[in-house]
């Protein structure tokens, strides 16, 4: 695709089990195993799946923040993966990444106004202080914070407000995409919503590109356009959103919908349980890694994995009931 | 990226109605009357070190006589030290030398051992420490069994060895178990930058594109200072202890200079008639290591978040 | 007919660096017998804190200081320790947010469901193990003969707590408190945790008292529902009603601010600002520095709960409905 801001391909990481005083390598958990998929200029991405799925891993890695041990990502046709420290440096103020935990995120030490400096001085953006104080107040006011209150510790902020400073952190070096780890699960509903929101009006405002984690299907259904669901550190389908959770493929998506309870109590719905617990991903299942837990598992699924095949247009899925 | 000047936020509260507050009247304690009355030992703690401090820096104002004139009538008529007296406060030793100016003067060379072999601890230390912790792998693990021969290793043979070669004075002594004490720091530093590196701050600045230099010495060596401030507080009482350790043995501080290991050693023979020479030096130890390992522990409470409430 | 559980206008508070502050106020609901109630509401809000006061678990630096507690009419505030004692883990049984912490890493499964039931059954230890295998039958936990015998960290999460939904039930409690069983679960084992909820309700006859942040839980799961906000029960009824007609703003502002699966939303609608922290705890409504609808009457004095209909009170000047005709 050439419209492809970013295009991951086939990316895997493999995290070394290690033992012994020697550490040697027992075995590997594979925490991302073959993830590919694009992210159009403007759009955003969403990535659900259930906790340690491979989620994170696959945002950090795209960011190397830590190190793929395989595959490539293009982000505006450049190979990221195959850049040096000081290419990669330069790249990191066009791809930024916000965090889950409004609490670990922001350093204890630096007031609001230190934090968002920190990226201008990094990368040498502004040539003197009152220049940087300046763009901070903007940035503050851009992410609907008082700027009276820059001179206060993070642990002065309540979770959503902490959340707005590291959007507002990962906006100062005006990127183009921005990596949204689970940005809203630590808070309250109500504040939830409103930073939704502001994610979204940044965006229309500054044309940005959003691969947005999250486990929750709600949230993830409400920002994306399209969404790639993940389970065991692999793609098992992705559509536009829409279609997604209308028409749900792959039998572990069904799965996951019906289990999303519906505030409300009149609804009826058919609901699918599915039986046993998330494998683990240092031990994966043969075949298809769904397949133990498949309600709809063929002979075929225990021994060969299924392809990633675009079964209807734009709607890909990995399963062989669909061959 | 030009910043538009609509504001598109919700506004933080909806109302300028003047709210009235429903527990007005509650107010915070100062942090500090809180930490004592919490902690008030830390107080204890905090005045032995401060008379320890004022004594070692005044000493030549506040010892009544030199400690190391050796007076003709600080002594009995069969040869025997004086007990505390009139003019001798705290008796004298068997040369005829006043114990209380000694004692204030030995302050000093506590004192002085104390601190620098913390602070050599600290600079050695910290350094390692924070590379083994945030580099990891091969490094780290290098360090850490060298680390582990270090602390396995008979530490007070190996000062006794390295001080005898040496030569017995106040800066080896100090340099010895400052040299040998790095290990322990550099292990605690180490555990804490593991715990911080962990932190999603680090990883922002790293994603930010903050070079190492930047991350280990503006982001991560600032919050780990807590816990390196009330280690260094505990290790200079336990420093002080080692150095009366090996002046009582004979290779720490060498007579005249008056030093409370020594005094201790010196009295240790005629404790059966004389047991004021051990009495003195040993309560001023005493008092000097306990202020410092209240304080420590006082420090502990202050920047541990959870337990000053 | 009198009610299992009888919580009324009960204070709890923590003593702070400034005194002693009150974590809830004014909290009063009732649970009969076999019903499932719910008590949803934000972080922060005295959900635990309410749930704690009823089993008596407060920590060292809480006390109740107003209020009743009546548990079959026995006033649980008044109860002697050796008296609560008897009850919890007997009559009342309680199950945690954090499957990893709640369980005892260093005994068996199987060791820690016979405890109770030595305790409170004087069974043998014989019995109790017998007993224990068919509680962690009951609970969908298969190999259950191996797993008595493991210890906590080798199971998973669901696992776990489904061991403290067996260990809850060992002694056949009439009232089970479960605070927050699922938030730390996946959806999926969400899932199967409610469905394994629903048929121990039926099957046992047994009141739960559900403590959660999702309205989709407390849609799927209670019969009534507590709102709470900042300390206080700003909303109550029964859930299709509360659901269907929603009254107190900061309930229609909550409901409205959940993004839906069924449907695309342009915006979400949100409720301005945060939870006031309770230094700056305004005097009257505390909703009101975050109401669209706030008046100087919120502002100077604080509303009781307000009928809205039968059975559904608000707590809010609204519906008052001679304030509203102004
Ligand atoms: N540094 C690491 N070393 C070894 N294993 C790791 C490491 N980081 C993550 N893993 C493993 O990789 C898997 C994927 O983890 P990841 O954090 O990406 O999941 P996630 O989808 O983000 O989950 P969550 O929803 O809980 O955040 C997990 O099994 C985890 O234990
Ligand atoms: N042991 C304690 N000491 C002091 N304050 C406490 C204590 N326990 C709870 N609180 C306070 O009481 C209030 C209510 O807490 P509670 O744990 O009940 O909230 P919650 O509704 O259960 O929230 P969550 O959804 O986060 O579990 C909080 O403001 C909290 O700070
Ligand atoms: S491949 Fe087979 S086991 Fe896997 S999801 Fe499809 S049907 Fe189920
Ligand atoms: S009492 Fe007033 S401020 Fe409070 S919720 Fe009702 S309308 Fe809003
Ligand atoms: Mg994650
Ligand atoms: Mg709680």
């Amino acid at each position: 695709m050439t419209d492809a801001l970013l295009s991951v391909n086939d990316l895997k990481m493999h995290f070394p089990i290690r033992k012994g005083i020697l550490r040697r390598t027992v075995g590997y958990v594979r925490a991302v195993d073959g993830v590919s998929f694009d992210v159009k200029a403007g759009e955003t991405f969403g990535l659900v799946g259930e906790s340690g799925c491979g989620k994170t891993t696959t945002g950090r890695s795209i960011l190397r923040l830590i190190e793929p041990s395989g595959g490539q990502v293009f982000f505006n046709g450049k190979n990221v993966t195959k850049l040096s420290g000081t290419e990669m440096r330069k790249i990191r103020s066009e791809m930024q990444i916000v965090f889950q935990d409004p609490y670990g995120s922001l350093n204890p030490r630096y007031t609001v106004q230190q934090t968002l400096e920190e990226p201008m001085i990094i990368h040498n953006l502004y040539a003197d202080a009152s220049e940087r104080k300046k763009r901070v107040m903007e940035l503050l006011e851009v992410v609907g914070l008082s700027t009276s209150r820059m001179n206060r510790y993070p642990h002065e902020f309540s979770g959503g407000q902490r959340q707005r400073i590291g959007i507002a952190r990962a906006l100062a070096v005006n990127p183009k995409l921005i990596i949204a780890d689970e940005p809203v699960s630590a808070l309250d509903v109500s504040v939830q919503s409103q930073v939704l929101n502001l994610l979204d009006d940044l965006q229309k405002e500054f044309h940005l590109t959003y691969v947005f984690i999250a486990h929750d299907l709600s949230v993830v259904k409400h920002i994306s356009n399209r969404v790639g669901v993940m389970y065991l550190g692999k793609m098992v389908e992705l559509a536009e959103s829409d279609r997604l959770y209308e028409k749900p493929m792959h039998p572990y998506t069904q799965a996951l919908l019906s289990a999303v309870p519906i505030p409300n109590p009149e609804a009826k719905r058919e609901r699918i349980i599915l039986q046993g617990d998330l494998p683990s991903p240092a031990n994966p299942p043969s075949g298809c890694y769904f397949h133990p837990r498949c309600q709809s598992c063929m002979d075929i699924c225990k021994t060969t994995a299924p392809e990633w095949k675009e079964i209807e247009p734009g709607h890909f899925a990995a399963c062989h009931l669909y061959n | 990226m030009g910043m538009a000047e609509v504001n598109m936020q919700e506004p933080e509260t909806p109302t300028k109605l003047e709210v009235q507050l429903a527990y007005a009247d509650m107010k915070e304690s100062n942090k500090l009357l809180r930490l004592l009355k919490a902690y008030p030992l830390v107080l204890v703690g905090g005045i032995l070190v401060l008379a320890l401090v004022i004594i070692a820096v005044f000493a030549a104002k506040l010892a009544p006589f030199n400690p190391d004139t050796q007076f003709p009538n600080g002594l009995a008529m069969t040869g025997a030290p004086l007990p505390p007296g009139h003019v001798f406060k705290m008796g004298t030793d068997d040369l005829g030398r006043d114990v209380m100016s000694r004692v204030i003067w030995g302050s000093q060379v506590s004192l002085e051992v104390g601190l620098m072999a913390s602070m050599i601890s600290l600079f050695i230390g910290t350094p390692l420490g924070i590379i083994s912790g945030y580099y990891g792998k091969f490094v780290d693990t290098v360090m850490m069994r060298i680390t582990d021969v270090f602390l396995a290793f008979p530490f007070i043979l190996f000062v006794v060895a390295l001080v005898a070669v040496l030569k017995p004075s106040v800066s080896n002594v100090f340099i010895a178990i400052g040299v040998l004490g790095w290990p322990l720091t550099a292990r605690i530093v180490r555990g804490q930058v593991l715990a911080v590196k962990e932190f999603e701050y680090v990883q922002a600045a790293k994603a930010l594109g903050a070079g190492s230099f930047r991350i280990l010495f503006r982001i991560i060596l600032p919050n780990i200072m807590a816990p390196v401030i009330v280690l260094t507080t505990l290790n200079i009482g336990n420093n002080m202890l080692l150095e009366s350790v090996l002046s009582f043995l004979g290779i720490g501080v060498q007579p005249p200079t008056p030093s409370w290991g020594s005094m201790l050693a010196e009295g240790q023979a005629v404790f059966q008639y004389a047991p004021w020479l051990l009495y003195y030096p040993g309560f001023a130890l005493l008092l000097a290591v306990l202020g410092f390992n209240l304080l420590g522990d006082g420090l502990r409470e202050l920047f541990n978040p959870r337990r000053v409430r | 007919m009198s009610s299992l559980l009888e919580v009324s206008g009960i204070k709890t508070s923590f003593l702070t660096n400034k005194g002693y502050l009150p974590a809830i106020e004014d909290v009063s609901f009732t649970l009969d017998k076999g019903e499932v109630l719910g008590i949803v509401g934000e972080s922060g809000c005295g959900k635990s804190v309410t749930s704690l006061s009823v089993m008596q678990l407060l920590s060292a630096n809480g006390k109740i200081q107003q209020g009743s507690i009546r548990f079959e009419g026995k006033d649980l505030v008044k109860l002697p320790d050796a008296e609560m004692r008897k009850i919890r883990g007997n009559d009342i049984a309680m199950i945690f947010q954090e499957p990893m912490t709640s369980l005892n890493p260093v005994h068996k499964i199987g060791r820690q469901i016979s405890e109770s039931l030595m305790l409170h059954k004087g069974m043998s230890r014989a019995q109790a193990r017998v007993k224990a295998v068919d509680l962690l039958k009951s609970v969908g936990i298969p190999r259950a003969e191996q797993i008595v015998d493991e210890y906590p960290h080798r199971l998973s999460g669901g696992m776990r707590q489904r061991v403290m939904i067996a260990i809850a039930m060992a002694c056949d409690p009439k009232l089970l408190i479960a605070d927050e069983p699922t938030t730390a679960l996946d959806v999926t084992i969400q899932a199967q945790i409610l469905d394994l909820m629903r048929k121990i309700r039926q099957e046992h006859n047994m009141a739960i008292l559900l403590i959660t942040h999702d309205l989709g839980v407390v849609a799927e799961m209670c019969d009534r529902v507590v709102v709470m906000y900042a300390g206080k029960v700003v909303e109550q009824g029964t859930v299709k009603e509360i659901f269907r007609n929603p009254s107190h703003p900061y309930t229609v502002g909550l409901m409205n601010s959940i993004p839906k699966l069924e449907e695309r939303q342009a915006r979400l609608p949100s409720i301005p600002g945060n939870v006031p922290s309770l230094e700056l705890m305004p005097k009257g409504c505390r909703f009101a520095t975050r109401c669209e609808f706030v008046t100087d009457k919120c502002i100077q004095e604080e509303p009781t709960l307000l009928p809205v209909e039968e059975n559904h009170d608000a707590r809010c000047w609204l519906m008052k409905k001679e304030e509203v005709a102004i």
